[in-house]
Parts: C-alpha cells; structure tokens; sequence
C-alpha cells in the first residue's frame, strides 16, 4: 500500500532526508548495474553472443524462403 | 530493405539486352549483410554477401522464368522460378535473380532481389526458395 504525502506539508528537514535516500538508492542501482556489465562483458569477451544459435524451420533441417511480387507501375 | 526490381534491369529490358523468354536466368542467394542499391547495382559483381556453406555453389541455381500476358487484369507476370538446394547448410536472407552469361560475373544483368524478411536456415536439409513474380501492371 502506498500512501501520498503531499510536498509542501513535509518540513525542508524532512526533504533533504528524502533526497539523500533516493541518491542512496541510485548509487545502489548504480553498482548493481556495474556488477552486471562486469559479467556482461566477461562472457562477450569469452566469445558467447546474445542472439539465439539460428534454428532451421523443420526438424530435419529444411526451410523455405518465401517468393516476392514485385509490381512495376504504368504511368499516364 | 523490401524485395525490389533494379531500375537497369528494366532499362535493359526496354532496350531488349534482357529476354525473360529465352535468356538464362540464375537465382543466387545473399546474407543479410547484402545491402541492395536499385539505383547503382547493375551487374552482378555488384552483389556482395553470397552465401557459402554445404549443398551451396557459387553463382546458385537455374532459375526458370516465364511469362504470361493477362488481358482481364492488364498486367504481364514475369515468374522468376523457385528452386531447392538438397543437404544443405545455409543461412541465407535475400535472393538475387540475374542473367547468366556464364562468364564474368560482371557481365550478369541483375533482376531483382527478394528479401525473406528474416535469415532462412537449413542445417542438412532442403532449402526450398519458392517462386517470385515481377507484374507490370498497365
């Protein structure tokens, strides 16, 4: 349940404490994203690649590719 | 990029250096990394990104092209003909049609391009390529 406290009603004091949580909280975010990117880029690096190993369409390896229509417009 | 004609290839069919109805057509096929351009891709060497891998030559397959004259509808269809590559092991995004000459590979008039939309992949099978058509619409 969240419950609202309107701005003005808070004293200054009470403010800055609020300002100062919310930038521990960043700063925790911040280092937790860190964290993540230093594995990211360790398993890059390691040569593994964030797109899925490409799938044939069938089970016994075919596929199809679809035709085109191309239409050419006449003018006048 | 969406499938398209390329412009010369309709200004050498106006001219008559490219016959539908008794020329060699041969469809190749591209990756993804292909960056067709309709107005400066004229020739074939002009295509980049050619597949490789098992079941795959260089230059691809015959393709058989057709025409056929429809009065009700007032329009020409130029079918630009389907093939397969059997046991093969491909990833293959775009397929280019051309005249074969059987020379240089910049001697080949370009067609068109068919783009599949996303990577078609056979890992030991048949890639099948279906049928494409080019309609003049009067």
């Amino acid at each position: 349940m969240t419950e609202s406290i309107a701005v003005s009603d808070l004293t200054l004091a009470q403010l800055i404490q609020m300002s100062q949580g919310l930038g521990h909280q960043l700063e925790k975010i911040r280092q937790q994203r860190a964290y993540l990117k230093q594995h990211i880029d360790a398993r890059l690096a390691a040569g593994e690649s964030e797109h899925a190993a490409p799938i044939p369409d069938s089970s016994d390896g075919s596929a199809t590719a679809p035709g085109a229509e191309i239409t050419v417009q006449s003018v006048g | 990029m969406a499938s398209l004609i390329f412009n010369r290839a309709l200004e050498q069919w106006a001219k008559g250096t490219i016959d539908f109805d008794t020329d060699t057509f041969k469809v190749m096929l591209t990756t993804s990394s292909y960056s067709e351009n309709k107005d400066t891709h004229d020739y074939r060497d002009d295509v980049t990104n050619e597949v490789t891998g098992t079941g795959y030559t260089a230059g691809g397959n015959t393709a058989t092209v057709t025409v056929t004259l429809d009065t009700a509808n007032d329009r020409i269809d130029i079918s630009l003909g389907g093939t397969t590559w059997t046991t093969s092991t491909i990833t293959a995004r775009k397929a280019v049609y051309y005249k074969s000459r059987g020379g240089a590979s910049s001697a080949d008039e370009i067609i068109a391009v068919n783009d599949f939309g996303s990577d078609v992949i056979t890992s030991g099978g048949t890639f099948t390529l279906n049928a494409s058509t080019l309609r003049i619409q009067n």
